[in-house]
């Protein structure tokens, strides 16, 4: 038996990196992306007050990560164009996926074509294989289909065995 | 031709590749908003719950269950006086347990497009949810069957048409 906060506080500590990833995938840093999970927890926080105060299911929570991720980009997409005389530099040393060993060219090589596939296909990729999310509970995340689900990360995994091909063909040109 | 499946070799580089953890600040942050909110909890603890396994029930559900459980009972002793009801209702809920608990989505429909006040595009999703939960009174051993269907409808902002 314990207090809602300590459960609450496992239950981060279990799957935050998993959260910070997905949400990684829609900023342009980790200190964006660390804002809006800490966002969609408090979110899920009002919501499950009405469900026992237990930790909701993984697949509300990324829902609720992807919609304030798509706030967040519209509200960054409004201000840079107000701003466009100011260049934005990325931090290329803010990874959001890091490889085993840090010598690994093709992990590294795969996290950039990862970074560059659709935002739709990279989200299924993200929760299938790092999120630990079934089909069925992506399609109820993203309110769309198994199948459609299945086929978007089967997609995905044809495009970035060719992008990796094509990767491995021009450093070793 | 049989066309190689890249799924495997793709996976087996992906599990090279790991997600950092969360900053030590943003963690301590985190934290502090969880304490900030659960102060106001009453102090009775609650179990601790994992994702998709047996959790115990809310408060709402313990109520509906003793309901369920007094209903029963009521049944089995051959009468139902509303006074009784009434008082049994005021007592002190028995210790329930939840056996299983699911959330199925049993229709999901498209109810078109919004706009919300900040004019953004908003695509509204009709859903009729059917909540289940098994409980079992450990006092008497009798389980009870709860169903509770919900609609929810579900915005979802429209980033491209």
């Amino acid at each position: 038996m314990q207090h809602p906060s300590q459960v609450w506080k496992e239950w981060l500590s279990e799957h935050s990196s998993r959260f910070l990833l997905f949400a990684r995938g829609w900023t342009q840093n980790r200190a964006d992306a660390e804002d809006l999970v800490q966002d969609a927890i408090l979110r899920m926080w009002h919501y499950q007050a009405d469900h026992g105060n237990i930790p909701p299911d993984l697949p509300l929570v990324y829902s609720t990560i992807r919609f304030a991720a798509l706030n967040h980009l519209r509200r960054e997409s409004r201000r840079r164009k107000r701003e466009e005389s100011i260049l934005y530099f990325n931090d290329f040393s803010d990874a959001w996926l890091d490889p085993a060993a840090e010598d690994d060219e093709d992990a590294l090589l795969l996290r950039d074509a990862v970074q560059q596939l659709s935002d739709k296909l990279r989200e299924v990729v993200v929760m299938k294989f790092w999120g630990g999310l079934t089909f069925l509970q992506i399609s109820e995340a993203l309110a769309i289909s198994p199948n459609t689900a299945a086929s978007r990360y089967r997609y995905a995994m044809e495009q970035l065995a060719h992008q990796l091909k094509s990767l491995k063909a021009q450093r070793h040109a | 031709m049989h066309k190689p499946d890249p799924t495997a070799e793709i996976e087996a580089l992906m599990s090279r590749l790991m997600p950092p953890s969360i900053s030590k600040s943003s963690e301590e942050s985190m934290h502090a908003m969880i304490d900030g909110l659960a102060k106001n909890l009453p102090s009775q603890p609650v179990p601790q719950t994992s994702n998709r396994k047996v959790q115990v029930a809310g408060i709402s559900a313990a109520a509906a269950a003793v309901l369920g459980v007094l209903g029963l009972s009521i049944w089995m002793n051959g009468h139902a006086p509303a006074g009784k009801i009434f008082q049994a209702q005021a007592a002190k809920p028995p210790s329930m347990t939840l056996l299983a608990e699911s959330d199925h989505i049993q229709s999901m429909t498209d109810d078109g497009l919004y706009q919300d006040a900040n004019g953004s595009v908003m695509r509204a999703l009709r859903m009729n949810v059917l909540e289940e939960n098994r409980l079992q009174d450990q006092l008497t051993g009798i389980i009870v069957h709860i169903s509770q269907p919900r609609e929810e409808i579900l915005y979802m902002p429209v980033s491209a048409f």
